[in-house]
């Protein structure tokens, strides 16, 4: 046993290159000149060749198993300080689909010194554009995480919202009479199809109709505006809604202010949208504080 | 924590630390190279990530990466390691076959770690692992924990609970001779 051991330990410095020159050469000459030792040297490489292998298969297994304690990977909620091409040199280039990693920092100083010098430049520049502009979420991203992550898009017609011509379930507007509808009606059928932009065409005819001004009317009109990327439109229609009389608007009032918290996001009018959020949220009991708390948290609002 | 407790940890075989680092890490980098290469599938994404963080625990390990030369960030450093995967995905990848993807040399040197063994044993690789998991514990465990992990014989005998590191030792020519014979037959 002492033997094996003693070889076993010899074999393994010399795999791990940690044997003396000396006894690296006297090493050698005995793989070449004891047949037994020989052997015994290529099992053992192969054990533990073979070990670390499944070993690393192990480890990879464990790491992947990580995952499942994630909460789901979400690119909309995709908050990064690094910029693949700034601080690592990544190029793709699309017209003649040619991918480079390249280091400018690289290209002037000596190859040695280059990767850290690479990255010196690198966590000066992001230290430096964290500061002004990494510690909020782009608006574009804000945007689309509140809007389509922890919304759900486009406000649902609600049959409850009394609905006009009292569609039954199923009924496509094809298959209804048209001159029927007057233009109000069109529209939220429209919108039912989510054919935003014909909604916004007939809302926009039926202006000045009775019932134009209603809180139902602005609330669909307000979110076809949206959904259509009219975030101007949808704000100035939400405001519109939310200074009718209190008694009015009760039903929509909520609502309305979440959708007018997206319209500011859409428009990149942050402080705004982060007020109109905070809103929502001061209020226990609104249904859309639960939403708008996970707005407020998740978006890193920073200096505007 | 900071970046050098982390490798440190890392270094003492500690992989419970690396959940820590993945959930730090993992939504952050697919999204980036998600949007980098669109075309890129999520599966392979994560796949690409799971094998770059098997690569930052080698290099600790191994003591490639340490906590006196750590010059950037760890996150930085494992960012690397994830882009060098990303493009040696992409160059073998026949999805990007229009693609032509080049790295400095330098860099993808620094963080080189083709497994020269799997080259050379290649199919007989599987037949270790077998015996392996037919050998069971505390065999499997301890050479795993050695050979793999890096593990001091003192520290093997602590977890596995050896006297000394001696014994561990002993324990451990034992598991390789069995395994060794396990093998030949």
């Amino acid at each position: 046993m002492e033997k094996e051991i003693k070889d076993l330990e010899l074999i393994e410095r010399y795999l791990e290159k940690t044997l003396p020159n000396e006894e690296r050469l006297q090493f050698e000459t005995r793989l070449k000149e004891d047949e037994e030792f020989s052997t015994l040297y290529k099992e053992i490489k192969l054990v533990i060749a073979g070990v670390k292998h499944s070993s690393r298969k192990d480890l990879k297994k464990q790491i992947a198993g990580f995952a499942a304690e994630l909460p789901a990977f979400s690119e909309y909620r995709l908050q990064s300080d690094i910029d693949l091409e700034r601080d690592f040199g990544l190029q793709v280039i699309e017209s003649n689909l040619k991918v480079s990693a390249r280091n400018e920092a690289q290209s002037s100083k000596s190859s040695n010194q280059s990767w850290s010098y690479g990255i010196a430049a690198a966590i000066a520049l992001v230290i430096a554009a964290t500061f002004l502009f990494f510690n909020q979420t782009p608006p574009e991203k804000a945007y689309n995480l509140a809007y389509q992550e922890i919304g759900e898009g486009p406000y649902k017609f609600l049959a409850d919202d009394e609905d006009p011509i009292n569609l039954s379930r199923g009924t496509r507007k094809e298959d209804l009479p048209q001159k029927i509808l007057n233009a109000e009606q069109q529209a939220y059928l429209s919108y039912q199809s989510l054919d935003y932009q014909d909604a916004i065409k007939n809302f926009e005819m039926a202006k000045g109709e009775i019932g134009a001004q209603s809180p139902k009317f602005l609330f669909y009109l307000g979110n076809a505006y949206l959904a259509d990327d009219q975030p101007q439109k949808a704000i100035k229609t939400f405001n519109e809604l939310l200074t009718l009389p209190n008694n009015l608007i009760s039903d929509y009032s909520s609502r309305a202010k979440w959708y007018l918290g997206l319209a500011y996001l859409k428009n990149e009018e942050m402080d705004k949208a982060k007020e109109t959020f905070e809103e929502l949220s001061s209020n226990a009991s609104d249904s859309y504080k639960e939403k708008a708390d996970q707005v407020i948290e998740e978006i890193s609002w920073g200096i505007f | 924590m900071d970046d050098t407790m982390i490798v440190e940890k890392l270094g003492r075989g500690d992989t419970k630390m690396l959940k820590n680092i993945y959930a730090q890490y993992h939504h952050e980098f697919i999204g980036l190279i998600s949007r980098k290469f669109p075309r890129l599938k999520y599966d392979d994404a994560e796949d690409i990530f799971n094998d770059a963080m098997v690569s930052l625990y080698e290099n600790i390990t191994k003591g490639k990466l340490n906590k006196d030369n750590l010059t950037s960030t760890l996150k930085t450093y494992f960012f690397q390691i994830g882009i060098n995967k990303t493009l040696a995905f992409i160059k073998k990848s026949s999805r990007f076959s229009d693609l032509q993807v080049s790295i400095k040399k330098e860099q993808s040197d620094a963080f080189d770690d083709t497994y020269e063994e799997e080259i050379e044993f290649e199919g007989k690789l599987k037949l270790v692992e077998g015996c392996m998991e037919k050998m069971g514990n505390p065999c499997k465990t301890l050479l795993e924990l050695y050979y793999y992990h890096k593990c001091r014989m003192v520290e093997i005998a602590e977890r596995l609970g050896y006297n000394t590191a001696d014994v561990a030792k002993n324990q451990k020519a034992k598991c390789m001779k069995r395994l060794r014979k396990m093998l030949v037959n």
